[in-house]
């Protein structure tokens, strides 16, 4: 019973996707190895498992038309943010930069002259989630300018990776909850509840690393006193969107 | 490694203490080597026995508490608070010495040990800001504080300010002849010499009075109108010594001398250039003031070099001597003055001060703690004379604000009017039988100075105290006993400060739960080791001198005392400066970080020296 229940978990059904991916297409090194990194077993614990906390700045949340700006994040491991292995950098593309977004963002132009070129980082980042659950707050801008990047590339479809979004983990504290009050999910007025600082500038780094500390409080939250093995971990599977 | 800055981070600990004291580029090295973590309320840090794992903890929110093994509360901790220390001496072994629980979700900064290390070795200057000692952080937080050049010129050297102009000539060098010297150099003062041996001084002054005035032959050696055997001063002498000096003596000019070599001069005028050195004035003009009104008029001038002192950032133990003097100046003017008034002393007397005016720690808060001895011979009209005279001057005093005291520990008050033998046998008495006395209410007279009338008076008072401290088994462990009824808090804690038993108050009473438990542990030490100085660091250090005290304690408690007089006279000024009448009580809404944690520190030196003091003297 426990097997097959252990069988349509969607962490296996994650590890066959990998396996039928790997087996499909034709993955230059890089991917081989994001893909075929050992995925957490539903009996490890939740708290020893290798995270890294991302986050990306872009113009707007179309990758056709909108641009990534920066990238920014940092791992998790052992319970700790590792502030000395924290990278934030700006992209080379000095088109498509709205005003408006330049204004949010603090980055101008001339800004991502210094910046480095796209396949650079991104390659950067691939090979720094190696092995490790990726943690955004509110996945949908990080999946599709990665997926776009991995389909402009690599001509691939989108990777069959690991996510945690604390944004889907805070809504899940309050569903079974009547309290019209917490209708805020933006990353601020959240930390503000879980009693996290204040973090007033705005970017790539700051931002993961705000959204670390919040996985970090959420999971403490989540498996307070009860089981904290992988299995009742709610990942986030999505891929496209 | 990128060095990828994060603002937050860095704004964050350029803003708490200790690493405000960084230059930016250190704070930023910093910033980039912490670990971040999370502990849900009730967790514990687990403290990594291995080197590599150790940690300074930055509290960023939430709170935590640190429990000794045996479950008592050390410190609670709130934002902005540190912890771990204690684990960055490379030799201490593993073991630890308390945990930490976190009261509240906590949000934690990790500086690893490692890295701090690495960090400090570049930077050795900042070294000292994060000594796993405490004693070295509170004396780096002093330093800070009282930076050098801010200090004023009593805490500088005779050298620093005296001037090399100075005229030596031979005692048999003609009069006229030094006066030409004397006007060539500008100096007002000449030395004389005889065989490279100083002998005496000639001033200006003298050659007019001695010599003009007297007719005198200006052919003659001028060995004949010196004043022989002169004072003088070293150069490495405090400025504050050098001028009381001058003011006892009456002299204008002291030479600065350095064994047979003459280096210098140091005259009114070159204290005067700095106007801190206003006391000297004030006592001046107190020594010269005819009347109690004009005494009282000079309450404002006491109060602002008191406030340029504070400023200043004069180290407490200068401005308590410095008020003292001033203190003394207006008892003893008062005494003459009363003497004027009432006639002629009938018999023999000494006028003693007692408590913190004797123990050199007057402040602006101080009220007047004095008493008689009177002659043995003293006949009861006589007493009847110096009950008036005290009346008279308690109450001048009183006007001349310094308040009576509440305890009316004063010679007006018949029971501290009283012949030799009868303080004598009183002191017998107290010592015998502290029970029973009640010895908190005669602390006050176990540190006794002269003041005015016949000094012997008062040391044979205190030879006879002390040799009763030391044949009686009882009164050192009954002192100890009453000293340690009193703790200091725990700590600072949001805006409460947090007592021993648990509970909170509003303010500190500085006085009462951290000075007063100092200076009632240095009266025991002191009086145990026989100590004839009574101020409160002058006593621990003759306790230390005499085994009775480590030198790592001696230390520490020298660190905290300074600590929590500056904090106690800063608070003063500021009560003074918006009109208000100054007390002890001080709310913790108004320390920044800084202050929390020396407070912190200066609280658990406290409690470690009650708890040492009161193993040590109960065993005897």
């Amino acid at each position: 019973m426990r097997a097959i229940l252990n069988h349509f978990h969607p962490l296996n059904k994650l590890k066959r996707e990998r396996e039928r991916y790997l087996a499909n297409h034709e993955v230059p090194d890089n991917i081989k190895a994001l893909l075929s990194a050992p995925l957490p077993s539903l009996d490890d614990d939740i708290f020893a498992l290798d995270y890294l906390s991302v986050d990306f700045e872009t113009s707007g949340f179309d990758p056709k038309s909108d641009s990534l700006l920066s990238v920014g994040y940092l791992p998790l491991i052992k319970q700790q943010l590792l502030l000395s292995e924290a990278v934030e950098t700006l992209i080379q593309s000095a088109e498509n930069i709205k005003a408006e977004t330049a204004v949010i963002n603090h980055i101008v132009p001339e800004m991502l002259e210094q910046g480095k070129p796209w396949v650079e980082v991104m390659d950067t980042l691939l090979a720094e989630s190696v092995g490790k659950v990726l943690i955004v707050h509110g996945s949908v801008v990080e999946k599709r300018f990665l997926n776009h990047y991995i389909a402009i590339n690599y001509k691939l479809p989108p990777l069959p990776l690991l996510w945690a979004d604390t944004l889907q983990m805070e809504k899940s504290l309050h569903m079974y909850k009547d309290d019209s009050a917490t209708d805020d999910f933006r990353l601020g007025s959240i930390r503000a509840r879980h009693n996290l600082p204040e973090y007033s500038a705005h970017g790539a780094l700051v931002d993961s690393l705000a959204t670390g500390e919040l996985f970090l409080a959420l999971l403490k939250i989540h498996f307070e006193g009860t089981d904290s093995s992988v299995r009742h971990m709610k990942f986030d599977y999505t891929r496209a969107l | 490694m990128p060095q990828t800055l994060i603002p937050n981070i860095h704004d964050f600990l350029s803003k708490i203490d200790p690493f405000d004291k960084l230059p930016q580029e250190l704070q930023r090295k910093i910033a980039c080597c912490i670990k971040i973590s999370y502990l849900a309320k009730g967790e514990q840090v687990h403290f990594g026995g291995e080197h590599e794992l150790r940690y300074l903890y930055v509290i960023r929110t939430g709170s935590m508490e640190q429990r000794k093994h045996n479950g008592m509360l050390r410190a609670k901790l709130g934002a902005e608070d540190l912890f771990g220390f204690t684990f960055l001496d490379e030799h201490k072994e593993s073991q630890e010495d308390y945990s930490a629980i976190a009261i509240e979700n906590t949000l934690l900064y990790l500086v690893p040990h490692s890295d701090l290390l690495n960090l400090l070795d570049e930077y050795p200057d900042f070294a000292e800001h994060f000594a796993s000692n405490v004693q070295v952080r509170l004396h780096s937080a002093l330093d800070v504080v009282w930076s050098d050049s801010e200090k004023g010129v009593f805490v500088k050297k005779v050298s620093e300010v005296s001037s090399d102009k100075i005229v030596v000539v031979d005692s048999s060098t003609p009069i006229r002849k030094v006066a030409e010297e004397i006007m060539a150099v500008c100096s007002p003062t000449a030395v004389i010499t005889e065989n490279g041996k100083i002998i005496g001084l000639v001033t200006d002054r003298d050659m007019t009075k001695r010599v003009i005035v007297a007719g005198l032959d200006y052919n003659r050696p001028v060995k004949e109108i010196m004043t022989p055997n002169p004072l003088t001063v070293g150069p490495n002498d405090l400025v504050l010594k050098a001028s009381s000096i001058m003011m006892q003596n009456n002299v204008r000019s002291l030479p600065v001398v350095e064994g047979n070599n003459v280096l210098g001069v140091l005259t009114t005028t070159h204290l005067v250039r700095n106007n801190r050195i206003q006391a000297v004035f004030l006592i001046e003009k107190i020594k010269y003031a005819n009347t109690v009104a004009d005494l009282t008029k000079l309450t404002p001038e006491r109060q602002a070099i008191f406030e340029a002192l504070v400023e200043g950032k004069v180290s407490g133990d200068i401005i308590g001597h410095v008020m003292t003097m001033i203190m003394d100046a207006y008892n003893r003017r008062l005494l003459q003055m009363a003497e004027g008034h009432f006639g002629k002393p009938p018999c023999e007397f000494a006028w003693i001060v007692a408590g913190s005016h004797a123990r050199n720690e007057v402040h602006m808060l101080s009220d007047q703690d004095n008493a008689i001895i009177l002659a043995d011979t003293a006949t009861a009209a006589d007493r009847i004379y110096f009950q008036g005279l005290a009346m008279w001057v308690c109450n001048s005093l009183d006007a001349c604000a310094y308040p009576l005291c509440s305890g009316k520990f004063m010679a007006v008050n018949p029971k501290w009017c009283m012949p030799l033998k009868v303080w004598k046998a009183s002191y017998s008495k107290w010592v015998a039988n502290p029970e029973y006395e009640s010895l908190l209410n005669v602390t006050v007279f176990l540190e006794t100075r002269w003041l005015y009338g016949n000094e012997s008076f008062n040391k044979e008072l205190q030879a006879h105290l002390f040799s009763s401290i030391k044949d009686s088994h009882v009164f050192l462990s009954s002192m100890v006993r009453d000293s340690v009824s009193v703790n200091p808090p725990l700590g600072i804690f949001n805006s409460l400060v947090l007592e021993k038993s648990g509970e909170n108050s509003k303010t500190l009473n500085i006085k009462k739960f951290a000075i007063n438990l100092l200076v009632d542990l240095a009266r025991i030490y002191g009086l145990s080791s026989g100590s004839e100085k009574a101020e409160t660091m002058a006593r621990f250090t003759h306790a230390y001198e005499n085994n009775l005290l480590s030198e790592e304690m001696l230390k520490n408690v020298q660190g905290s005392f300074q600590f929590l007089t500056q904090v106690r006279l800063s608070h003063q000024l500021s009560a003074l400066k918006e009109g208000k009448v100054p007390d002890n009580n001080i709310i913790p809404d108004t320390f920044g970080s800084f202050e929390r944690k020396h407070l912190k520190d200066a609280f658990r030196i406290i409690a470690d020296l009650q708890e040492y003091t009161k193993l040590k003297f109960d065993r005897q």
